[in-house]
C-alpha cells in the first residue's frame, strides 16, 4: 500500500529532533525503503521490534503477534552534530500519482526535470522507485535505470 | 601609544608610522607628539570635551573638532589588519554598497558613511564586512578589514561551480542558484556576480525573488555558500548566541557527504 508520506515524515522529523532511533510500522514497503536508505548510508542499522523497543525476540512473541504492535527500528546517523539526512519527502501523492519510465528516471538522475513537477536529483540525493518486477520490487532510481525498469517514484531523500 | 607604533606589529609589517597632527592641536599650538606640555593643558582639553566645545557656532556637531589626537584610541587601518600584507595584497576587494547614513542626535544630525565590502582570493576564500566612519575612505578601509576577518572556505565542484542547487531566504530576499557547465559564466544578479567572482565560482545561474536589497542578497549568498563549522544551534560553542549568519548547514561537498554516509558516491554519469 503506497504510504511513503508517513515514513518520510517520521524519518525526517526524527533526524531533526536528533533522536537515536526511530520506529516505523512494519510493512514490506517500509522495510524496502529503509533497506535502500541503509544501502545509501543514511541509517546505520535496522532491527525488527515492537512499539516498546527494538527486539527481534519480542517481534515474534506476545506483543509482536499483533501486527499493529510490530515496528522496524532504524538507528540514525549524525556527524559533527549534523544529521546525515536533512530532507525526505514523498513524490507520488494520492492526489497526483507519479509513474515514470526508464527515460524519465534517467532524466531526473542527470539534472533535468521530468513528469513536469519532479525536480532533478541533486548530488547525494536518492529516490525510491516501486517497480512491477518480482525480483526487484523496490529500487533506488539509478539502480532502476541500470536495470531498465520504470515504475512509481515514491519518495526522495537527501 | 607611540612605543606601540614604533615597536609593535605595525612596525614589523612595515606600516607607515608618521603621525598627522590634527587641526585642533595645530590651532592650539600643541604640535609636538606625545604628551601634553603641562597637566593644565590636559585638564583644559578634558574640560573642553565635557563642556561641549565640539559644537560649532551653528549648533551642529563639528566632526573635525577633536580635543585629543585624531587617532588616539583607534588603531590605524594598518594596525587593525589581522592578515600579513603579502596576503592582503592578493585579495580582491569589492566595496559593493556605500551609503550615507545619519544619526539624529540631541545636537542635530550626525552623518556618516556605511560601506559593505566583499573580500576574496578567487580560490575559495570569501568574506563580507561592514564599516562605518564619517569619512568614506576610512569606512571602506574598516569594512575591508572586517571582511578579511570574516574569510571562510567555499567548497566548489571542479573549483568552478556549486555542488547542487541552492535555494535560500534572508528576510524577504530569496536567492536561487544553480550549478552550470564549464564555460557558462556567471549569469546572475550583479551582487551575486561579485561575490562569486571573489569566491572563485565561475559558472552559475541565479535568480533573486522578492526583495533585491543588495545587503541582503550578499548576506544570503554568503550564508549558504560557506559550509560553516560551528555546530548548528550551539552559538559559538563558548556561551555566545548563534548569529543569523550561522543558521543552516550551508553547502556540503562530495567528500563531506561520502564521509558522513560512509559510502562512495558512484559516478552517476549515466550514458
Amino acid at each position: 500500500m503506497p504510504r511513503a508520506h508517513d515514513i518520510s515524515a517520521r524519518i525526517q522529523n526524527a533526524f531533526r529532533a536528533r533522536l537515536a532511533q526511530v520506529a516505523v510500522p512494519h510493512t514490506t514497503q517500509n522495510l524496502a525503503i529503509l533497506s535502500i536508505l541503509l544501502q545509501s548510508g543514511f541509517v546505520s542499522s535496522l532491527t525488527r521490534g515492537t512499539v516498546a523497543g527494538p527486539s527481534p525476540t519480542a517481534f515474534d512473541t506476545c506483543m509482536g503477534k499483533l501486527e499493529s504492535k510490530r515496528r522496524i527500528w532504524a538507528d540514525l546517523k549524525y556527524r559533527d552534530d549534523r544529521p546525515v539526512l536533512t530532507n525526505m519527502a514523498a513524490i507520488s501523492k494520492p492526489s497526483n500519482r507519479i509513474y515514470m519510465d526508464v527515460d524519465e528516471i534517467k532524466r531526473i538522475c542527470t539534472g533535468r526535470r521530468a513528469a513536469w513537477i519532479v525536480r532533478p536529483l541533486q548530488m547525494g540525493e536518492i529516490a525510491v522507485v516501486r517497480t512491477r518486477s518480482k525480483e526487484n520490487r523496490f529500487l533506488e532510481a539509478r539502480e532502476a535505470v541500470r536495470l531498465g525498469l520504470g515504475g512509481e517514484v515514491l519518495c526522495r531523500a537527501r | 601609544m607611540d612605543a606601540l607604533r614604533q615597536s609593535g606589529t605595525a612596525a614589523e609589517w612595515g606600516a607607515d608610522d608618521s603621525q598627522a597632527t590634527s587641526r585642533s592641536r595645530r590651532r592650539r599650538g600643541q604640535v609636538d607628539d606625545g604628551q601634553y606640555e603641562t597637566p593644565l593643558d590636559e585638564a583644559l582639553d578634558l574640560q573642553a570635551w565635557n563642556s561641549g566645545d565640539l559644537v560649532n557656532d551653528f549648533e551642529q556637531w563639528d566632526q573635525h573638532a577633536t580635543p585629543l589626537e585624531e587617532t588616539s584610541s583607534l588603531p590605524s587601518p594598518a594596525e587593525a589588519q589581522t592578515l600579513p600584507p603579502n596576503v592582503v595584497s592578493t585579495l580582491m576587494r569589492f566595496p559593493l554598497i556605500s551609503k550615507r547614513v545619519v544619526q539624529q542626535g540631541g545636537k542635530g544630525r550626525m552623518p556618516s558613511w556605511y560601506v559593505l565590502t566583499v573580500a576574496g582570493n578567487g580560490q575559495g576564500l570569501v568574506g563580507v564586512g561592514e564599516g562605518k566612519d564619517t569619512e568614506n575612505p576610512r569606512a571602506i578601509e574598516k569594512s575591508f578589514i572586517a571582511a578579511c576577518k570574516d574569510l571562510d572556505w567555499v567548497d566548489r565542484f571542479e573549483d568552478r561551480t556549486l555542488w547542487n542547487e541552492i535555494d535560500t531566504k534572508w528576510g524577504s530576499t530569496r536567492v536561487l542558484m544553480r550549478p552550470r557547465p564549464m564555460g557558462f559564466g556567471l549569469r546572475c544578479n550583479p551582487f551575486i556576480h561579485q561575490v562569486c567572482k571573489a569566491a572563485g565560482i565561475k559558472d552559475i545561474s541565479a535568480k533573486v525573488y522578492g526583495s533585491r536589497n543588495g545587503m541582503n542578497i550578499i548576506k544570503a549568498c554568503l550564508r549558504v555558500l560557506r559550509g560553516g563549522h560551528a555546530p548548528p544551534m550551539m552559538g559559538d560553542g563558548v556561551g555566545r548566541k548563534g548569529t543569523r549568519m550561522d543558521k543552516g548547514y550551508g553547502m556540503r561537498g562530495r567528500e563531506n557527504i561520502e564521509r558522513e554516509r560512509g559510502r562512495w558516491l558512484a559516478d552517476n554519469r549515466l550514458r
